[in-house]
């Protein structure tokens, strides 16, 4: 283990600082506020990964489900990401060569007053479509990530003001920052096998 | 800084005018990010809590509650 004057210096995941341990035990106490903002990141991080490798010039694959809009009716082609209450389908005009990003929402006291099914984008190409789909996703991950990256510091100035705070603060960034860019990701994935995927040929 | 959302107001609220983002998310029955991506289109309207959290007032989530 290395030390730094006789004091051991702990290794934390998703950054290269190293903590005393005063400051690991702020780490530990404001890691758990965010645990699950991050648990929330980590299955559209793992969509958008997936997403960021597929070859949008191969034949998009056959329709496998319509999708009925107060603009009509779509054929999902591909799901681009699913979540527990959340589904984002990427759909084709049924009468038409428009593309759209669409999503539909499990029914719940949000869908019952704004409706279950919109669509989110539209444009003449399913990878125009797709490609500024994955830029919101990355948008909204960093806006996740440092909305964590407060909570976590409130904890850490509140509750250990006199452990230089600031390397800790670091280390939760770089971790939420992890989370968010996929570099988190990536490390889990050298260890599982390979998923599946519906469409797209991912 | 360029992933914080245009519908935020400056003015702050107090902790018992707000509830987190996903303490909301739970509230509407949708998934966090979800909810995040309504901010981030101007759909749901955050503010920031006194520590600089991005959290819903409740009033707005009265109003996501309430048919248009």
């Amino acid at each position: 283990m290395e030390k730094r004057e006789g004091n051991p210096l702990h290794e934390v995941p998703g950054s290269d600082a190293r903590l005393t341990d005063g400051q690991l035990a702020a780490y530990n106490a404001a890691f758990p506020t965010i645990e699950g903002d991050l648990a929330t990141m980590r299955p559209v991080r793992e969509a958008l990964s997936r997403l960021e490798h597929v070859q949008w010039e191969r034949p998009v694959p056959k329709a496998f489900a319509s999708v009925t809009t107060p603009e009509g009716e779509w054929n999902a082609h591909a799901q681009l990401l699913k979540l527990f209450r959340t589904e984002i389908l990427l759909c084709r005009k049924a009468d038409g060569d428009e593309w759209a990003v669409i999503q539909r929402l499990v029914a719940s006291p949000y869908t019952q007053a704004h409706g279950d099914t919109e669509i989110l984008l539209k444009g003449n190409g399913a990878r125009e479509v797709a490609t500024e789909y994955m830029g919101q996703m990355r948008h909204t991950l960093r806006f996740m990530a440092r909305n964590a990256e407060v909570k976590a510091q409130k904890i850490v100035w509140e509750q250990f003001p006199d452990d230089h705070p600031g390397k800790v603060i670091r280390a939760l960034s770089e971790r939420c920052d992890s989370v968010a860019e996929g570099t988190e990701v990536i490390k889990q994935a050298q260890t599982q096998s390979v998923r599946q995927s519906r469409g797209i040929g991912i | 800084m360029d992933s914080e959302p245009d519908a935020i107001l400056t003015s702050r609220l107090s902790e018992a005018d707000s509830i987190s983002i996903p303490k909301a998310a739970r509230r509407l029955g949708l998934d966090a990010y979800t909810l995040c991506t309504l901010i981030q289109r101007e759909r749901v309207q955050a503010r920031l809590s006194p520590s600089g959290e991005f959290v819903i007032a409740n009033e707005e989530l009265n109003r996501l509650l309430k048919k248009d």
